[in-house]
C-alpha cells in the first residue's frame, strides 16, 4: 500500500502554515515543562515528552521528544479513554495521572499527564507529557531499583486518575502522590510543570480551532498523519525485500538476550523480537508497548528523522514481542532499571536491523551509521551541604560518543540528551567534580572516527553526614558500546567505577590538580546495578561508551589523525598503532613519509599471521 | 558489470554469474551465493589492539578482524567471546 501525498482539499500553503503552527505548540509544551520544573531531569536533561494527539489517541504532533515515549503516551491516551469514557467521563479541563508500565508507561518514575482538549463541549484531542519525577517511592531513592525483584518494589503505580477533575486540581491526591516519594516537594514541582505545559496546549490548539475553524483545522491534522506515512512508506519500498537479525546481551548478575528479526516486504517493516530472554527478576524487562515504542523511535531515527513525528511514521511498523519475555514483560516482572538496559538493548537491535537492511540499498547506503548501545548514569541521595534532603541525578549517559557514518566522524560526547551544568550541580548538592574530559583513544578507529565518549570524576565534598548514597544503573555489558562498522574498530565500552580511600584531599591541599587517577591511589572496582556509598575520599569515576569507527584505520586521512592528536581524542602512540600515522614531537609534526611506510608495513603484518 | 555490495565489497556480474570482489584491489572472494568471509585472512588479536580503554575487556573477549588476503583492506572487526574462540578453533 502506497499513500499518495497531499490528497485532500487543503491548500499545500495552508498545511505547511497550520501544520507547522501545531508542531510549535507541541515544541512550546517542553519549553514549559522546562521552564516551570525544576529537577536536574526536567531542566537540564530533557527526560520528558511532550506532544499532541487526536481524539482517538493517534500522535499528531511531538515537539522534542523522545520516539518511545510518543508512542507510550499514545497507548495512554487509547487507556484513559477506555477507562473514563463510560466510568467517570473525560470532561473539559480535566488532567488524568498515569503511571502503570503495565498500562502504558515505560517504568513509574515517567509520570503521564493527560489533558482532553475541547472545543465548545466537543473533545477535539488530547495532549500528553511525561517528566521523569525524581522519585516515586521505591526501594532505592530516585526509583531505579537494583534490588526490586518484583515491580512492587518499585513505587507507586497508577493505571488512571483524574489529578484535575474539571479545572480544580484535586489536592487530596495530589498530596498523597507526593508524599509517598522522598522529594514531595520537587515531586510536586514536577506534576505542576506538566499541568502548566498541558494548559499551555489546550490553550493554544483552542485558539487555532476558534480562528481557523474545526472542519479545516482537523482535514490538516488528518493530512499530517498521512504526509508521514506516505513518504515512510515510499522510502521502504524503495529498499530491496529481506530479513536481517541482531542480538544485544544485558549483563546484570545473569545475561539476557534481546533478539530481533527484521522482515522488510513491501512497505512494511515487521520487527520480531522472538528469540529474546525470559523476562526476569530484576528491573530489565521492557512492556510490550515500550518495545515497540522502541522499534518507533528506531525508525523515527534513521529514516523519518526529517518527517513529522506523528501516527503516520507508526503504522507502517508492526511488532511482534513473545508474552512473558524480556521485551513483552508481565507483572510481577521489575521494570525500573528497563530504559537503560532491556530499553537501551531494545533500541540497539531495532537501530542495528535497520542499518543492515539500509546497506543492502545503493540509494540509503549513505545513511549507515555504527550504533551505540551505552547509556549509563547514576542516581545520588543524601543530605547537601544546605541540610536538606535530596534525590537527583548524574546525567553522564548523555555524554556517549555516537558512532561513525560513512562520510563523517561520529560526534564527541554529544549522545542523546543533554546533560547536567557541573557547578549548577555542586552548588546544590555536595560534590566536587575533580575532572570532567574526552576521553583519549575511547573513539572506535576507523576511516571515519567514533565520536569519543566522556571520562569525569567527582567525590564528596561539604557532605554533613560525611557521605552520600549512589544508585548506579544504565547498560552494563561490556560489549555494549560502540559498535564498529565495515572494519571500523568498536568504541571503548562504558564503566562506572568506585575508587575508595584515594588520595584526593591531600591532593588537593599539595596545590596539585587531582585529574590523574593513577597517581590518586586507592581501591577500585567496578560498579554493576548496584547501590554504593560515597565517601570522603572515595571518587566515583564514570566512563561513558564511545561509538564505534566507520572503515579501515589505515585509510583515514593523516590530518585528521593529526587533529584528533591536538585535540587530544588520540594519542601519539594510538596514531602509530592503530591508524599508521607517524606524529612526531610535543608540538605534533606529522610525517607524511613515515606514514607511508608504515602503513605499508602494518597491512604485510596484517597477511602475515597464520588463517 | 558491478555494484556495490558494501565498504570494500562489490558483486560482478561477469558470464551470468556474480561473485564477491574486493573494490580496492579486485580480488575475487567467492560466488555471491557463498560466504565472503570464509575466504578472508582473519586474525585475532587482544582488544587493546583497538586502543588502551579496551584493555578492561582482555579477558573475556578477543577482537576478530578480517582482511582481503590480496591487499589486507580491512572487512570487519568485531569482539568474540574466548569461550566461542575456543569452540571455533576446535
Amino acid at each position: 500500500m502506497v499513500l499518495n501525498p497531499i490528497v485532500t482539499s487543503v491548500d499545500p500553503v495552508t498545511f505547511e502554515i497550520l501544520s507547522h503552527r501545531v508542531y510549535q505548540i507541541a515544541k512550546e509544551m517542553g519549553s514549559t515543562l522546562e521552564r516551570v520544573g525544576g529537577t536536574v531531569n526536567t531542566t537540564q536533561m530533557h527526560d520528558y515528552m511532550a506532544a499532541l494527539y487526536l481524539a482517538n489517541g493517534d500522535v499528531l504532533s511531538a515537539g522534542d521528544a523522545m520516539g518511545w515515549h510518543v508512542a507510550c503516551a499514545g497507548f495512554a491516551v487509547k487507556r484513559i479513554i477506555e477507562r473514563f469514557e463510560n466510568d467517570g467521563g473525560i470532561h473539559p479541563d480535566d488532567i488524568f495521572l498515569l503511571n502503570d508500565p503495565y498500562v502504558a508507561a515505560i517504568h513509574q518514575s515517567d509520570v503521564y499527564l493527560i489533558s482532553p482538549i475541547h472545543l465548545k463541549g466537543k473533545l477535539m484531542g488530547w495532549s500528553a507529557t511525561f517528566v521523569h519525577v525524581m522519585d516515586i517511592g521505591a526501594m532505592s531513592p530516585g526509583g531505579n531499583s537494583p534490588g526490586a525483584t518484583e515491580v512492587c518494589h518499585e513505587g507507586i503505580r497508577i493505571p488512571g486518575i483524574k489529578l484535575v477533575e474539571r479545572g480544580e486540581l484535586r489536592k487530596d491526591f495530589f498530596d498523597a502522590f507526593i508524599n509517598m516519594t522522598r522529594q514531595p516537594v520537587m515531586v510536586g514541582l514536577d506534576l505542576k510543570c506538566e499541568i502548566a505545559a498541558n494548559n499551555v496546549a489546550k490553550s493554544r490548539m483552542q485558539a487555532l480551532y476558534e480562528q481557523f475553524g474545526a472542519k479545516l483545522l482537523s482535514a490538516v491534522c488528518q493530512e499530517m498523519l498521512h504526509y508521514s506515512e506516505s513518504i515512510l512508506r515510499k522510502r521502504i519500498v524503495e529498499i530491496p525485500d529481506g530479513t536481517w537479525s541482531e542480538t544485544g546481551s544485558i549483563h546484570a548478575g545473569d545475561t539476557w538476550k534481546v533478539h530481533v528479526t527484521l522482515k522488510k516486504q513491501g512497505d512494511g517493516l515487521l520487527f520480531d523480537f522472538t528469540g529474546s530472554s525470559p523476562q526476569a527478576k530484576k528491573g530489565i524487562n521492557l512492556p510490550y508497548h515500550a518495545t515497540f515504542g522502541a522499534c518507533y523511535e528506531a525508525i523515527l531515527s534513521t529514516m523519518a528523522y526529517d518527517l513529522p513525528k506523528n501516527h503516520g511514521a507508526l503504522n507502517p511498523i508492526e511488532v511482534i514481542a513473545p508474552v512473558g519475555t524480556v521485551v513483552n514483560s508481565i507483572p510481577p516482572a521489575p521494570v525500573s532499571l528497563n530504559t537503560t538496559s532491556g530499553g537501551s538493548t531494545a533500541k540497539f537491535v531495532a537501530n542495528a536491523v535497520i542499518m543492515q537492511m539500509l546497506a543492502t540499498s545503493e540509494k540509503w547506503q549513505g545513511e549507515v551509521m555504527a550504533l551505540n548501545a551505552g547509556h549509563r548514569l547514576a542516581r545520588h541521595a543524601g543530605v547537601n551541604q544546605h541540610g536538606s534532603y535530596y534525590v537527583s541525578t548524574l546525567s553522564e549517559g548523555a555524554l556517549d560518543g555516537t558512532g561513525a557514518r560513512s562520510h563523517r566522524d561520529g560526534d564527541d560526547t554529544a549522545d542523546g540528551l543533554s546533560s547536567h551544568n557541573i557547578e549548577w550541580v555542586e552548588a546544590n548538592f555536595p560534590l566536587l567534580y575533580l575532572f570532567r574530559r574526552n576521553t583519549k583513544g575511547g573513539g572506535g578507529a576507523g576511516k571515519y572516527r567514533g565520536g569519543a565518549g566522556s571520562e569525569s570524576a567527582l567525590t564528596v565534598h561539604d557532605a554533613p553526614e560525611g557521605k552520600i548514597k549512589g544508585v548506579a544503573l544504565g547498560v552494563a555489558g561490556l560489549r555494549n558500546s560502540g559498535q564498529g562498522l565495515f572494519g571500523g574498530c568498536p568504541g571503548a565500552p562504558s564503566l562506572l567505577m568506585l575508587i575508595e580511600r584515594a588520595r584526593v584531599e591531600e591532593t588537593i591541599a599539595e596545590d596539585i590538580p587531582p585529574d590523574q587517577l593513577d597517581k590518586l591511589g586507592g581501591n577500585s572496582k567496578l560498579l554493576p546495578y548496584c547501590e554504593f556509598d560515597l565517601g570522603r575520599n572515595d571518587i566515583l569515576y564514570m566512563r561513558m561508551a564511545s561509538g564505534g569507527g566507520y572503515g579501515d584505520p589505515l585509510v583515514r586521512d593523516p590530518q585528521r589523525v593529526l587533529n584528533d592528536v591536538e585535540d587530544g581524542v588520540v594519542s601519539q602512540s594510538e596514531a602509530r598503532d592503530i591508524y599508521g600515522v607517524v606524529i612526531d614531537g610535543d608540538d605534533p609534526v606529522l610525517d607524511l613519509a613515515a606514514t607511508e611506510r608504515l602503513r605499508a608495513r602494518l597491512r604485510t603484518e596484517r597477511l602475515q599471521d597464520p588463517k | 558489470m558491478s555494484h556495490s555490495l558494501r565498504e570494500n565489497l562489490e558483486i560482478v556480474h561477469l558470464d551470468g554469474i556474480d561473485t564477491i570482489h574486493c573494490s580496492q584491489c579486485g580480488f575475487r572472494y567467492c560466488r555471491a551465493d557463498q560466504n565472503w568471509r570464509e575466504f578472508c585472512k582473519m586474525r585475532l588479536l587482544p582488544p587493546a589492539h583497538a586502543g588502551s580503554l579496551m584493555s578492561v575487556l582482555d579477558s573475556q573477549y578477543m577482537m576478530r578482524q578480517l582482511y582481503c588476503p590480496s591487499c589486507a583492506a580491512l572487512l570487519e572487526t568485531d569482539f568474540i567471546e574466548k569461550q566461542q574462540d575456543a569452540a571455533e578453533k576446535t
